[in-house]
């Protein structure tokens, strides 16, 4: 029986980090994911560079952390982020005075906003609807949340984490003081419960946490809030567009790679509702309507698809009404505020202040088991971030490009030198065959939308038309199963066409129906969908 | 210029429908956008139905009510499954078909798919003649046809395929660009002794197997490619569709194109058309976007502009239109509606379509265009994946509209 110094539970980017910080201080690391990594709110958000400047008038203290983090995951996790600097614009319907107020509140958080002449702006971001009256320049960017997330990961392991995705907690394991020791769990890919013992539990589940924490028997009230999405075809803006008001629905439009994303709404659903939440109709018209107040040249853009994610709200602590909800990061000692010892809850945040969570969590590990090695990640660049510019240098072909500004100087470990490892399997986004198969063997991909969020293949305008038979072919060869990646492929694409269907007009339509002409007419995949799955099929080398 | 007809569409459907017109002396225009559905076809062309026993006729009745196919009637349809075999031999294309019931083509899966007629040179095979031991030959590297997704979709039907994957130096020049490795390059690369020497190392692949799958990547212009590497392999072989682009379906568009040209007809390519002038009931003439300055004018008109992929239906997220005359349309409910959740199950949009008469008369405004039709995948009430009547419904009804316009013509004569 293996025994681990902490058990992070949780494959979203606070996990993440704080299995990346664990490591780096030197604790022996297991991180357990239930399904893949991302695959909650971390996955299904704007990838917003958050300046801070959208909290500066409500939430000081949040504006001041994000900035703070903001210039630090620049540094850090430079492959991972874009700068592409944001707007705060104030269109005719929006009160002017708003500005001066969001200025001075900016300033005061540390945020460096610095309004500009209208005509500036479009000279800044020819994309920004030209009847804006106002607008402010504020550090804002975009970070691949996939990206970062899966290199926190990466980066754990090459400290010695172990990362098991697929691996559902199920239970916690109890010693007779009534200590937390362990915690089973249900791995998808065999079927098999196994049990897992560490000194220190560290609950990272996001929403999914105040379930994990009944389970030990501590109550952590949650708020879920859905947030909804929409994924526009082009990239219409190299500049973060933000509306210069109180934050309301749908005012962010942030670019990331080839495409523009809109966001967000935000609605309170039961947590029951949190693993299958889907963009209604109404919110796609509500995004859409006000996306084209922020860019009016989406009008005549393709919609990719929708998506929702949930934030992962927490009431503040001490109010069992939990009626007041804490937009900050909620840091639970479980031992000293219910009397169970061993577990941690790290919860609340956001995206932007993950490195600050996990160093939070972290340090109470770190000090329960007696460890006084201090916090590193603020200066410590992630896996891929150091050496950039040099590696950089080393890319010459086009795929290799692409695959350097996903992997930065990992690109190293991507095959290259020979045609068969050159060849495009997605066009739209320029991953290479080699780069798939990098992602297979070193990055944990065990499926289509597991290579999807390591890479980005299937991600571009063609939302994975053509490469989906591809990607799954390479699956299939990597690990031996052509039958599994065909159950795989007619699940991916079930998958995609519920992100299609509530946007599908215009030119999606066209869209939808030659992937049902291909995949259903030509192939035949319907075969090999099962319509009771509700999560991808997973694929494993046997071992 | 003045037509006897005006087709709109290249595709299957209007081209099957301009040949027949050509073929009775009819002056006839295409004008196409180009691109078609034949682009990604698998090289067989669905009727209806999911097996190989049931016959057309008993399938027939089991269709929904406004299937395209109640219109043309069950002994019309008998002859019209004939006159596409004659057609398309005219037009040098060699089609396997029973004029009475489906056969098995094989998927890009591996799967057997029932279907009406296919190419000669694709798999097809009755029930009683699937072959036993396999051989899936390949390309390396070649990611639009998976050798090991095509064994293993055998597998799953009792038949033992093994795979396999060769190269010869002329593939391997492609490989320098990235992008180049895709069915339509590799086709124009693989002729003459290349293809020999691609057989040579397939043979050199065979077992005990008494069969082999090809992918369908020989010959984009005519078929001489694709029965070159047949003849030079130690084995009985078929091919099968990669996935898009379909060498084979290229090749079907080219052929009957040039059998419609070497008829006497009009084709342009690369034009669309934008609008329609319609008087007393009757098409006048329509205005293409490269030619906006002059008008086609014809006695009849046929809309063959295929389904939403083909741009011959648009949907916005208020209503489903017919973009060039805004013809009537026969749809249900609100955008909500149209989709299934399921993209496996029935999807209404896919069955959206215009209005047509019993002689596949169009309507607008309630008024039926007497002079104008509407043929293949626009027609409502197709439905080409649950039918299935891919490929099928296009040549047919093609077929149809052209007989009944040359039947009108002699009855007026007479």
């Amino acid at each position: 029986m293996k025994h681990y110094d902490v058990i992070i539970i949780g494959g979203g980017i606070t996990g993440a980090g704080c299995a990346r910080d664990c490591a780096l201080r030197g604790l022996k690391v297991l991180l357990l994911e239930r399904f893949d990594l991302t695959n909650g709110a971390t996955g299904r958000n704007h990838g917003l560079l958050h300046s801070g400047a959208r909290y500066a008038v409500t939430d000081a203290e949040a504006a001041a952390e994000c900035i703070r983090e903001n210039m630090t995951l620049r540094k850090i996790a430079a492959h991972c982020v874009e700068e592409t600097e944001g707007l705060f614009i104030t269109l005719p319907e929006d009160d002017l005075n708003y500005q001066k107020k969001f200025i001075e509140s900016c300033r005061n958080a540390g945020i460096n906003a610095e309004a500009i002449d209208p005509k500036d702006a479009i000279r800044m971001e020819p994309s920004v609807n030209p009847s804006l009256i106002g607008a402010v320049k504020v550090p804002d960017g975009a970070v691949d949340p996939f990206r970062l997330t899966i290199y926190n990961a990466y980066d754990a392991q090459l400290h010695g984490a172990e990362v098991l995705t697929y691996h559902e907690v199920t239970s916690f394991i109890k010693d007779d003081s009534g200590r937390i020791v362990g915690v089973k769990a249900l791995s998808h890919i065999d079927k098999k419960e196994k049990e897992f013992y560490a000194t220190i539990t560290v609950n990272a589940g996001g929403i999914w946490g105040s379930l994990l924490a009944k389970k030990a028997g501590a109550t952590v009230n949650m708020f879920p809030a859905k947030g909804a999405l929409l994924i526009f075809g082009h990239r219409v803006n190299n500049v973060v567009i933000n509306r210069c008001r109180k934050p309301a629905d749908a005012d962010i439009l942030v670019p990331g790679d080839t495409i523009c994303l809109i966001g967000t709404t935000s609605t309170r659903i039961p947590i029951e509702e949190c693993d299958h939440v889907r963009v209604t109709p109404e919110e796609a018209d509500l995004l859409y309507n006000e996306s084209i107040k922020l860019a009016p040249s989406l009008a005549q853009t393709r919609i990719l698809r929708g998506y929702a994610g949930v934030r992962p709200l927490v009431a503040s602590d001490d109010d069992p009404s939990g009626r007041s909800i804490s937009r900050g990061i909620v840091c639970l000692d479980h031992e000293t505020r219910d009397g169970i010892p061993g577990l941690i809850t790290i919860t609340g945040g956001k995206l932007m202040t993950y490195r600050l969570m996990a160093e939070m969590a972290t340090d109470m590990v770190c000090q329960k088991l007696g460890n006084t090695q201090k916090c590193t990640t603020a200066t410590t660049p992630l896996v891929g971030s150091e050496s950039i510019k040099d590696s950089a240098k080393k890319a010459d072909r086009s795929s290799q490009k692409a695959a350097w500004g996903r992997h930065g100087s990992n690109i190293s470990q991507i095959a290259h030198d020979n045609a068969f490892d050159n060849a495009l399997a997605c066009e739209c986004e320029v991953v290479s065959v080699g780069e798939v198969n990098y992602s297979i063997d070193k990055l944990g991909a065990k499926n289509i939308v597991n290579v999807r969020r390591r890479t980005r293949l299937g991600m571009g305008t063609c939302q994975g038309e053509v490469c989906a038979c591809r990607a799954a072919g390479l699956i299939a060869k990597a690990n031996g199963c052509a039958d599994k990646a065909k159950e795989d492929l007619a699940s991916f694409l079930q998958e995609r066409w519920k992100g299609m269907y509530p946007v599908t007009w215009g030119n999606t339509v066209r869209e939808a129906q030659f992937t049902s002409y291909i995949y259903q007419g030509l192939c035949g995949v319907d075969a090999y969908y099962k319509n009771n799955q509700d999560e991808h099929p997973v694929l494993e080398k046997e071992k | 210029m003045r037509y006897d007809t005006i087709i709109i569409g290249g595709g299957l459907s209007g081209l099957c429908c301009g040949i027949a017109l050509a073929e009775s002396g009819k002056k006839c225009l295409i004008i196409s956008q180009g691109q078609s559905t034949l682009n990604f076809s698998s090289g067989s062309l669905e009727f209806a139905g999911n097996d190989t026993e049931t016959s057309f006729e008993t399938l027939l009745a089991q269709l929904p009510e406004n299937h395209p196919y109640h219109k043309i009637g069950e002994q019309a349809l008998f002859m019209l499954r004939a006159q596409a075999a004659g057609l398309f031999e005219r037009a040098g294309i060699e089609m396997h078909a029973d004029i009475r019931h489906n056969h098995w083509r094989v998927t890009p899966m591996g799967l057997l798919k029932a279907t009406w007629m296919s190419m000669d040179e694709m798999a097809h095979f009755e029930e009683e003649n699937l072959p036993k031991k396999v051989l899936v030959a390949g390309i390396k590297g070649f990611l639009d046809f998976n050798v090991d997704f095509v064994a293993s979709g055998l597998a799953s039907k009792g038949i033992q395929a093994r795979s396999c994957e060769v190269s010869v130096a002329e593939i391997e020049q492609l490989r320098e660009n990235a992008s180049e490795f895709r069915s339509a390059n590799l086709a124009r690369v693989l002729e003459g002794y290349a293809i020999d020497r691609l057989a040579e190392a397939i043979n050199a692949q065979l077992k005990d197997e008494e069969y082999i799958l090809l992918p369908a990547i020989f010959g984009l212009e005519n078929a001489t490619p694709a029965y070159r590497i047949l003849s030079k392999l130690d084995r009985p072989a078929a091919f099968v569709p990669t996935m898009s682009p379909s060498v084979p379906g290229i090749r079907l568009q080219q052929l009957l194109k040039k059998r419609f040209q070497a008829l006497g007809g009009t084709f342009i390519s690369g034009d669309s058309v934008i609008s329609a002038e319609v008087q007393n009931g009757k098409v006048m003439s329509v205005t293409s976007e490269r030619h906006s300055d002059s008008k086609f004018s014809a006695d009849k008109f046929i809309f063959a502009c295929g389904s939403f992929f083909s741009t011959g239906l648009r949907a916005s997220k208020e209503r489903i239109y017919e973009p060039i005359a805004n013809l009537d349309m026969e749809y249900k409910g609100e955008h909500g509606d149209w989709f299934n959740p399921n993209i496996y199950g029935e999807q209404p949009y896919m069955s959206f379509g215009v209005k047509t008469d019993n002689q596949f008369h169009v309507y607008l405004k309630d008024e039926v265009l007497k002079n104008a039709y509407a043929t293949g995948q626009m027609l409502a009430g197709n439905s080409p994946l649950k039918t299935p009547c891919m490929g099928g419904i296009s040549a047919i009804s093609g077929l149809h509209v052209a007989n009944l316009i040359i039947n009108e013509q002699e009855d007026e004569r007479q």
